[in-house]
């Protein structure tokens, strides 16, 4: 068995894969360019800071505006607004700037702005969707083994173990699924895309801790790490919802 | 589907390092100009008038006036060329290699390796008590049992400003005629 390694920058971090497998080079390089074409087609698409993103195309927009959008965006910002409303409005990709709500799916390729104010970032979900879809493509070519990690939010698939660090904590074994974990330290979040709005306060949250996240998906560990960093709950019901389970530090 | 986690023991953890190494140079070449036959190196200079017009493109100071550029040819003619570069974050020293065709366009950035001066905040606290069950034998060692950090917070920013630099070198070199 060996493992195959691969890296880029992307989605303001650092991407890396691996591939587990008989040395099949073919295969590992058809493997790599899709996966990290997957991952450059979220990332082109939901970057807050290219501006000819669909994200930084529906902050520039006016209130009533159709926005076209990548499916894939359309898919973040549905996952986005079902937990939005799991979590009675804590978790916000609108950051608190929205009154009401900031926008509404129109289809499966349009967004309609809601509110003209509003300014959405998906920072805090996104990733783990590319990570995700990282993960299928992979898969489709035939990979039977491997990890996908951006930047601390990852996805294992196949048998065998994953030793995985927890930063600042310990080690753990992951077997399928993912993990996903944010640092709050003295009320800074350690970078924008995790910065934590309450829409109350409209001012960012002040926490100390590290919350860890395990779930099926990437998705849903990204995004809970954020409603557990919010409630204080490794218990929350949505964990259990979605087959997760979460540690805080 | 379930998510399974299991928590570990961690033997040998180093103190101050993290490394991960995932190309070599010239594995990162081949993969990034496949249909090239031969890679040459030119070895570019530059003085102060060319450093400042470098910086004023790419927006960061130009750094150094002496790089290495890798030329990829196919039969005698220039696909493009490769740059090897190294950026010093807070934490971290990342190696990676850019890939930029004879049009100043980027095709492709590679990591080469990783590097992070902070890898061993790694502790045993109580924290791990919350784990339920039984625990994977170890020792494992960072970098090649463990390749993968949850919570890294790691930024590409540096890698991102010295892609710029290296565009910036490459078009002023092309038009000085220093390279073809």
């Amino acid at each position: 068995m060996s493992i195959v390694r691969r890296a880029q920058p992307w989605l303001g971090t650092l991407v890396s894969i691996e591939i587990v497998g008989e040395g099949d080079q073919a295969l590992h390089a058809t493997a790599f360019a899709a996966a990290f074409a997957a991952i450059a087609r979220a990332h082109k698409a939901m970057s807050v800071q290219d501006r000819a993103s669909d994200i930084a195309r529906l902050n520039a927009a006016a209130s009533g505006e159709s926005i076209q959008c990548d499916p894939w965006t359309v898919d973040v910002m549905r996952i986005a607004s079902r937990l939005h409303a799991a979590t009675g409005g804590m978790f916000d990709v609108a950051l608190g700037t929205a009154h009401g709500t900031a926008y509404r799916i129109a289809d499966a390729r349009s967004v309609v702005k809601l509110d003209g104010a509003s300014r959405v970032d998906l920072g805090g979900i996104a990733k783990g969707y590319a990570v995700d879809r990282a993960v299928a493509a992979l898969r489709a070519c035939g990979v039977r083994r491997g990890l996908v990690n951006a930047g601390g939010d990852l996805r294992a698939f196949g048998s065998g173990v994953w030793p995985i660090i927890v930063r600042g904590g310990s080690g753990l074994a992951l077997e399928r699924g993912a993990i996903a974990t944010s640092q709050y330290r003295d009320g800074r979040s350690p970078s924008r895309d995790d910065a934590l709005i309450a829409p109350s306060a409209r001012a960012v949250h002040r926490l100390d801790r590290t919350v860890t996240v395990a779930a099926p998906r990437c998705v849903l560990a990204d995004a809970l790490t954020k409603v557990v960093a919010l409630s204080g709950d490794a218990s929350h019901p949505l964990l259990h919802r979605a087959g997760g389970r979460a540690w805080l530090q | 589907m379930r998510v399974e986690v299991l928590p570990i023991v961690l033997g040998a953890l180093p103190a101050s390092a993290w490394a991960v190494d995932y190309l070599s140079a010239s594995e990162a070449e081949a993969l990034m100009f496949p249909q090239a036959d031969e890679f040459a190196t030119a070895n570019l200079r530059f003085d102060n008038a060319q450093l400042q017009e470098i910086g004023k493109r790419a927006g960061i100071p130009a750094r150094s006036a002496q790089w290495g550029v890798r030329v990829a040819r196919h039969a005698g003619t220039s696909l493009g060329y490769v740059v090897v570069d190294n950026v010093v974050g807070k934490f971290e020293l990342i190696t990676y290699a850019v890939a930029v065709g004879t049009d100043g366009a980027i095709k492709q950035i590679e990591i080469l390796s990783y590097r992070e001066s902070h890898g061993g905040e790694i502790r045993l606290p109580a924290w791990r008590k919350q784990f339920v069950g039984k625990t994977v034998a170890g020792p494992l060692r960072v970098g090649e049992d463990i390749a993968n950090i949850s919570g890294a917070t790691l930024s590409c920013n540096h890698v991102t400003d010295g892609v710029r630099r290296i565009v910036a070198v490459l078009q002023v070199a092309r038009e000085t005629g220093a390279l073809s």
